[in-house]
């Protein structure tokens, strides 16, 4: 018994921790997996004790190493299945759980949209001009940064990294919120074209579909999923190409 | 046996290993959008812009444009507008975007500290330079490429101010057929071949589709010489020693044994005037050198000397007459020969007998070109003075050696008295490159300087030959410099001011302005041109405009006619046409050895780049190697298979190289590829297949004193050892299943 | 709600075999154009080279009466495409454009495709490709790189459809025959290859493919390919021992 046991409850283990640490790492970042592989190992120490202590009800010694085994196997699986299910996957369904991991970014210089758009009441095209002709909505240079902030607001913190960087002919490097993958061409201009035809609205208006109320954000987060079936659908309301090459090739 | 506690804790540990595999997750880098300090009206994100401009290629340049996204050259496509073009370009041209990025490029100017380079400022190397030009006055070589830009204006100057010989380097020797051409025709540019309203080309040796002179504007020529609209389709012959891809293409293949081609020349002449057919004034004259025992003796010996038939000539003959307009050309293997010269010569000649120059469908003369700084240095040199420079060097009679865009360590085969080019150039006390890749000749000097590549690069061009009336490209960079590299003329012309002479321009940018302004006063004043007046505007940045945008300038209203005559010299030349001469017996060294350029790399100046490197060869389809083609029955008889390395010994060398049995090689003839070999050269060619320019016999055509690079005979030995031949064909030959053929032909 | 645009396209291809000259400029173009990794030695010893398009080379005869024949081989985008019904994922599929289309992130490498396609025009990334950094920059953002285990070929430049198509939009004007060339169709110095919309009845591939030589490679198979092919003439063909396909 032992030699056809032992050796496939070993393998099991090591492949269920392989599978669900590996897999939790890649998709739920180094934290969560740290957490998991922690209570793993009290775990594994408690199932120890388990064996080495007598506790009253469960079968201890030489033939209480089945319980534990069994235990911890199954509580590896609940854990990392839970976890990983219960979040990541369910992320599909239900975007509050997707959210989670995507947070507002830290970005170089503190650039508050409700300022600009809001207060400023600066149109979204006058920044990402290149929304409605090209397939990128594009960051604005540093030079359109300068053209008020030569200016205005000089004694601000933010305002004055962009007055550094204009000094000294350098970039600002923006982090990206929302980054699609690799495999998926997505053309802003084509979007827009087609909402400011239909409604007969401005192409601001239509960029709230998918990124959501930008001009209240003081950091710019990610509220849409953006995945495809979110692509899909708006795909199919409105008679717009379904065939894979719309997008990927 | 028993499990215990001990024995558990220590497998769950065992199997305790929680592998972190990072493989899928979003580098870092791919999160940060830069917005630029200031955004240039051009430079979009996402989208991209056409730049004309040119690049550099072996027989002048291929215009193209150059789509770039964000300051990164994409893709380069032919250029519409230039008539040498019509939009097409060749798989070269392609590669100039991985020669702009290539990984291995000398990004510094370099110093040879003791053996190994230092990289250093641009004000050091200049001052190096400097020095080294100053004390070596009167005793410098400057060694370079042909080149027909206005470049080498920049280059006259700096070797006239300091009195320094040039020497032209070019593999395969250009030189009999600039001279045949000079002899027959009367001018130093070459003439236009119109292919395209001819209806029957016979080529001697010409691989005008692969490699010989503009091979984008012939295919393009000959796409509409096949099918064109509104014509019948053209009959193609090509006479080659060789299958060259041209003879792959041809209606007809004719294998004469090499060096034969002057003699078939006059042979078909022969029946020509025998038939009293042919222009009546050129047939009387040639007659008078090809008497009526004279022609006689020819055809009967026709096919014991050359291996073509007499009924094959005899209907060459009939066609060259009846089916007109027709073109005879030779170039490549026809003058590689120690009568390659003559051969050329009586190949051409027989143009004026069957009436082609000058005519639609015929010979064109080209006009000079439009600007005086071009079609300058075009002159190669020969192995003789290559052979004579050597022995100044290893005498030490040469100071200072200066090397741009040549890679002669290489590329010299052998020279007179078993002289050595890299044992020649190591004993010059200071040497220069100018070259933007570490190759064999590169890695020897002591200061290098890289030069930009086409893509980065202010110039003009035209090509040789010309299209039948005057065309120039404008090369303009397309992004910036991608390393610290300089212009070439730029580093020459700085310097003249710590040399104490007066540069000929600011730069190579302002002398192309200067030359466009030229062409905008023949526009004014002739009323000219491809640009017209009033297009963009009528002041001079309108006009410089619409050049940058057309990428060019032509007239294709200055046909020359041009005056052919036959001159007494010519007609001597035809009497003295000799038997080949080949280095090494028959009986030691039995097959004749056929190099050839190879259709990507060329002679080996395209070996570093990995896009040409991954060309197969059209008709072997091998690839990333050097290889023997020989004939099936002689291959079988000395137990060879594909794969089997032998030893190919000349009597000036040896290589060793896999074998690959080609249907179309006579059983006398083996050929092997130039290109590889390269002992430097960057990751993609460095240590792999052989030279066979190292194993050339230095062999001279005995009137010009070119390299004869037909002219050497090999023997070859089986090794024993067998490797398998990267190739795109499958392991079996490929052969039409009958009935199931994959090129289906018809014969009408 | 939904009423999807049936868009009335078929694209194909003619390919002139008697003004192909075998230059290999279509191979690099595709490859510049479309992320194809570089092929090296290693690569073809294991005839794993990646060449969306490629030129076949075919002997016939001995010498000194040996011919050479080229003819451009890609994939022929047929309508009865056998690699289209094995794949288990759907990761290819026949378009309304008359495209034979792979979806690269759908792909999951079993190769059944590669295995039916009777051209060999279907290339698996064995490897992953990888290019020196500097030779990145080279890249064309508009296609996708495909990583290890992902089947790729000739796509007929879908990428510069769909630009053209954008681009027309924009201009508010019509495709017409010649607004979309592939990277190989630009290429071509002889113009062997053309390009077009075969249910345009006056674009130059419908008038090509009714051609007096036109015919389809490994026709008897029952592919449909969307490729045709106009014979090479050889005039001499009979009388030098080689067939003749009339």
């Amino acid at each position: 018994m032992i030699i056809i046991l032992l050796p496939l409850a070993a393998i099991l283990i090591t492949a269920a921790l392989l599978l669900g640490l590996g897999f939790g790492f890649i998709q739920l970042g180094a934290v969560p997996t740290i957490v998991i592989s922690v209570i793993i190992i009290l775990w594994v120490c408690i199932a120890g004790a388990a064996l080495a202590f007598k506790f009253p009800g469960i079968p201890s010694g030489n033939n209480g190493w089945i319980v534990a085994l069994i235990g911890t196997f199954s509580f590896i699986l609940v854990v990392t299945g839970g976890t990983l299910v219960g979040t990541k996957l369910l992320g599909h369904y239900v975007w509050a759980f997707d959210k989670l991991y995507l947070p507002a970014v830290e970005q170089p210089i503190d650039f508050p949209h409700t300022s600009h758009v809001q207060k400023g009441q600066i149109d979204c095209v006058f920044c990402h001009s290149t929304v409605d002709s090209e397939p990128m909505a594009s960051v604005p240079p540093v030079e359109q940064c300068m053209f008020c902030h030569k200016v205005i607001g000089k004694d601000l913190p933010g305002v004055q990294k962009v007055l550094t960087a204009w000094d000294e002919n350098s970039p600002i490097k923006w982090i990206r919120v929302h980054r699609l993958p690799d495999h998926v061409r997505f053309v802003h201009e084509a979007h827009i074209s087609y909402f400011t035809e239909k409604d007969s609205v401005p192409a601001s208006a239509v960029c709230t579909l998918c990124h959501g109320e930008v001009g209240t954000m003081k950091q710019v987060e990610q509220v849409k999923e953006l995945k495809m079936g979110f692509c899909v659908e708006c795909h199919r309301n409105n008679g717009a190409p379904t065939d894979c090459t719309t997008c990927h090739y | 046996m028993d499990l215990t506690r001990r024995k558990l804790l220590k497998m769950s540990g065992m199997g305790f290993g929680a592998v972190l595999f990072a493989g899928c997750a979003v580098p870092e880098d791919e999160f940060i959008i830069e917005s630029p300090h200031d955004l240039p009206e051009d430079l979009v994100e996402g989208t991209d812009a056409h730049y004309a401009t040119f690049v550099n290629t072996s027989n002048g340049y291929e215009s193209v444009l150059v789509r770039v996204m964000q300051g990164r050259a994409k893709k380069i496509e032919g250029n519409p507008d230039h008539p040498t073009s019509r939009g097409k370009h060749s798989a070269r041209a392609e590669a100039a975007l991985q020669s702009l990025y290539h990984p291995d490029r000398i990004q510094n100017p370099l110093k040879k500290i003791g053996d190994s380079f230092e990289e250093i400022t641009w004000d050091e190397a200049l001052e190096i330079l400097s020095d080294q030009v100053k004390r070596a006055a009167g005793k410098s070589a400057f060694i370079t490429t042909p080149d027909s830009s206005i470049r080498t204006q920049v280059l006259n100057q700096f070797t006239k101010d300091h009195d320094i010989s040039q020497f032209i380097f070019e593999s395969l020797e250009n030189t009999n057929l600039q001279n045949a051409i000079k002899h027959v025709f009367g001018q130093d540019q070459l003439p236009n071949f119109d292919f395209q309203n001819s209806s029957y080309i016979l080529s001697f040796g010409a691989d005008f589709l692969g490699t010989w002179s503009n091979s984008v504007f012939n295919s393009w020529q000959y796409g509409n010489f096949r099918q064109g609209e509104k014509r019948d389709r053209g009959t193609l012959i090509h006479i080659e020693p060789r299958m060259s891809l041209t003879a792959a293409n041809a209606d007809k293949w004719l294998y004469n044994k090499p060096g034969t081609e002057g003699i078939i020349a006059l042979t078909i002449a022969s029946v020509i005037i025998d038939a009293g057919q042919g222009n009546p004034n050129v047939s009387s004259a040639l007659s008078k050198v090809l008497t009526p025992s004279v022609r006689s003796s020819l055809i009967g010996s026709i096919e014991e000397r050359t291996g073509i038939t007499l009924s094959n000539i005899k209907d060459i003959a009939y066609s060259l007459t009846n089916d007109q307009p027709a073109i005879i050309v030779g170039g490549g293997l026809a003058g590689a020969h120690t009568n390659g010269e003559d051969n050329l010569v009586a190949i051409y000649l027989l143009n004026a007998l069957a009436d082609t120059i000058g005519k639609t469908g015929g010979i064109q003369y080209n006009p000079q070109a439009p600007l005086s700084g071009l079609n300058n240095n075009l002159k190669t040199t020969t192995i003789s003075e290559w052979g004579d420079l050597a022995k100044l060097m290893k005498n030490g009679q040469i100071e200072l050696a200066m090397i741009h865009d040549a890679n002669p360590v290489y590329g010299l085969p052998v020279l007179p008295e078993n002289l050595n080019f890299q044992n020649a150039l190591q004993s010059v006390s200071y040497i220069v490159s100018f070259s933007t890749f570490m190759d064999e000749t590169t890695a020897l000097a002591d200061l290098i300087l890289p030069d930009h590549t086409s893509l980065e690069s202010w110039n003009i061009n035209t090509s040789n030959p010309g299209p039948g009336f005057e065309a120039i490209g404008i090369q303009q960079p397309v992004v910036m410099p991608t390393t610290n590299s300089a212009d070439f003329g730029d580093i020459l012309l700085t310097i003249t001011d710590r040399l104490g002479t007066k540069p000929i321009w600011d730069s190579v940018k302002s002398g192309v302005t200067e030359n466009a302004k030229t062409l905008r006063s023949i526009m004014i004043n002739e009323n000219r041109g491809s640009l017209k007046n009033g297009e963009n505007g009528n002041s001079f940045d309108a006009f410089w405009v619409g050049l940058l945008q057309r990428g060019g300038w032509w007239d294709t209203q200055t046909k020359e006619m041009g005056q052919f005559s036959l001159d007494s010299d010519s007609l001597k030349r035809l009497t003295t046409i000799s038997e080949p001469e080949f280095s090494g017996s028959e009986q030691d060294y039995p097959f004749h050895l056929l190099p050839f350029e190879s259709q990507g790399i060329g002679d080996g100046s395209g070996a570093h780049l990995p896009w040409l490197q991954g060309i197969p060869d059209p008709i072997s389809t091998a690839v990333w190697d050097t290889w023997v083609e020989i004939n099936p029955v002689k291959a079988s008889e000395l137990g060879l298979r594909e794969g089997d390395i032998v030893k190919i010994e000349s009597p000036h060398g040896s290589l060793e190289a896999k074998i690959y049995i080609h249907p179309a090689t006579s059983p006398d003839v083996i050929s092997i590829p130039l290109g590889q070999g390269h002992k430097k050269y960057g990751r993609y060619a460095e240590g792999i297949g052989s030279n066979v320019l190292s194993i050339l016999s230095p062999s001279k055509d005995k009137n010009s004193g070119a390299l004869a690079w037909g002219a050497t005979r090999v023997s070859l030995t089986p090794t024993g050892v067998r490797k398998r031949l990267p190739k795109n064909e499958g392991a079996i030959e490929a052969r039409a299943l009958s009935g199931f053929p994959v090129v289906q032909i018809t014969n009408h | 709600m939904v009423i999807q645009e049936r868009t009335e396209k078929k694209y194909g291809m003619v390919v002139d075999i008697d003004r192909c000259s075998g230059c290999q400029a279509c191979v690099v173009a595709c490859q510049s154009e479309n992320n194809v990794r570089i092929n090296d030695e290693r690569d073809f010893l294991q005839r794993r080279a990646v060449q969306w398009i490629r030129i076949e080379r075919y002997w016939e005869g001995e010498f000194p009466n040996a011919k050479a024949r080229f003819i451009p081989m890609f994939c022929q985008h047929c309508d009865d495409a056998p690699c289209e019904p094995v794949c288990p994922v759907y990761a290819t599929y026949h378009n309304n454009e008359g495209l034979n289309v792979q979806v690269y992130n759908r792909c999951i490498g079993t190769r059944f495709c590669a295995n039916n396609d009777p051209y060999n025009v279907r290339f698996f990334n064995y490897w992953e490709p990888v290019w020196p950094e500097s030779l990145r920059n080279q890249l064309n953002p508009d296609v996708s790189i495909r990583s290890r285990g992902i089947m790729e070929k000739c796509t007929f430049c879908v990428q510069r459809i769909r630009r053209a198509g954008r681009d027309a939009k924009k201009a508010d004007q019509q495709l017409t025959d010649g607004d979309i060339n592939p990277a190989c169709v630009q290429a071509c110095p002889t113009d062997a290859l053309v390009f077009g919309d075969l249910k345009d009845e006056n674009s130059k591939v419908s008038i090509l493919k009714n051609h007096e030589r036109s015919y389809r490679v490994l026709e008897h198979v029952g592919t449909s390919p969307s490729v045709y092919y106009l014979k090479k003439v050889d005039k001499h063909a009979t009388e030098e021992g080689h067939e003749v396909h009339d």
